[in-house]
């Protein structure tokens, strides 16, 4: 019984001694956002259909995140990007005008994208469309949302995501525009779509 | 006979202001849904135009919807003391009345209000143009009501 519980011992502190454990292992990386990432909201009136971009993005915003080897998620840390509301434009003064007035801009001048997540991210693989996860800061709302990216890694260390989710004015506790009584509306739901350049720094 | 005079006329009277309420009401009625139907034809015929309601320079919806709604009763009761008032000096058929009616109110009344309106606030000339017919056509639909109750 002796030699019996000794072996068993033996073998349990042998066991936990060699045999390697799968520790997770992370790595911490940066990404600049580009000059030429854009956004752009498109939405309907009873009237017609308008689309507002914002075609330049101006403010060198730098995402850092720690990557999980193991599960290839990334994890952001103080990431977001700020884009100036007061930059929309519609391509119609009036809807222009009033857009940004339906956002609150004077109010609340910044629309913020928090970078949450970020799973399964490869940065060999081309057209790979992968999930993450952000928080929206509009009219001081947060909203938290599940985004699917398409994502292209391009030459020079670069990456592209693009992505769309459909947002209401509601969803902010904003008014879509209504004039004339209500006899001229626009519909509760946008929808946002963003082309967003990266360059990652290791 | 001036005793039996006093004891008829009473009724008569009601009658023609109950007539004249009525007709008043009318054309209020006919004026919001003519109304309604000219922006719902300005939206789909001419979207550039009515594309300018989302201009900052008009109200938002809101609190003050009744009064958009409230505003043909408002025509209605103005048009209806001037028809009762001048309407011995409108002569011809029916159409014709309705339409003399129209064009007064709208040298008389719509053209002055429209010309500042335009001075004063940045609406465009089409916009303007477009509540000079509004208005025309609203008027001549309360020519005919009247026209027709209280010839």
């Amino acid at each position: 019984m002796r030699t019996v519980f000794f072996i068993l011992s033996l073998a349990f502190v042998v066991n936990a001694a060699f045999v390697k454990k799968s520790v997770p292992t992370y790595s911490m990386a940066k990404w600049v956002v580009e000059k030429n990432s854009s956004l752009n909201i498109q939405g309907e009136t009873n009237i017609n259909s308008f689309q507002c971009d914002v075609t330049e993005y101006l403010k060198p915003d730098t995402l850092i995140y720690t990557k999980n080897d193991a599960t290839k998620k990334l994890s952001f840390t103080n990431s977001c990007l700020s884009i100036d509301i007061k930059r929309f434009d519609c391509h119609n003064k009036y809807i222009t005008e009033d857009f940004r007035s339906a956002l609150k801009a004077d109010e609340n001048p910044k629309l913020r994208i928090v970078f949450l997540t970020v799973e399964q991210f490869s940065n060999t693989s081309d057209n790979q469309v992968v999930k993450g996860t952000v928080d929206i800061q509009l009219a001081q709302v947060s909203k938290r949302v599940e985004i699917a990216y398409l994502v292209n890694n391009l030459a020079g260390n670069r990456i592209q995501m693009n992505g769309s989710h459909v947002f209401s004015f509601s969803d902010f506790n904003l008014k879509a525009p209504r004039k004339l009584a209500g006899l001229i509306k626009t519909k509760d739901e946008i929808k946002v779509n963003f082309q967003l350049f990266f360059k990652a720094i290791p | 006979m001036n005793s039996i005079q006093n004891t008829i006329a009473p009724p008569v009277k009601n009658a023609r202001i109950s007539k004249v309420i009525f007709a008043w009401f009318l054309a209020g009625i006919v004026m919001l849904l003519l109304g309604l139907g000219m922006v719902y034809v300005c939206i789909h015929l001419f979207p550039r135009i009515a594309d300018e309601y989302f201009s900052p320079v008009f109200r938002r919806a809101g609190e003050t919807d009744w009064t958009f709604y409230v505003h043909p009763f408002i025509l209605s009761f103005g048009l209806k003391w001037f028809w009762e008032r001048y309407k011995g000096i409108l002569r011809g058929g029916l159409l014709l009345r309705a339409l003399e009616v129209a064009l007064v109110y709208g040298l008389v009344a719509l053209l002055p209000i429209l010309w500042l309106t335009f001075s004063a606030i940045d609406v465009s000339v089409k916009m303007t143009l477009t509540w000079f017919l509004y208005g025309i056509f609203q008027a001549f639909a309360a020519g005919i009501v009247f026209a027709k109750l209280n010839p």
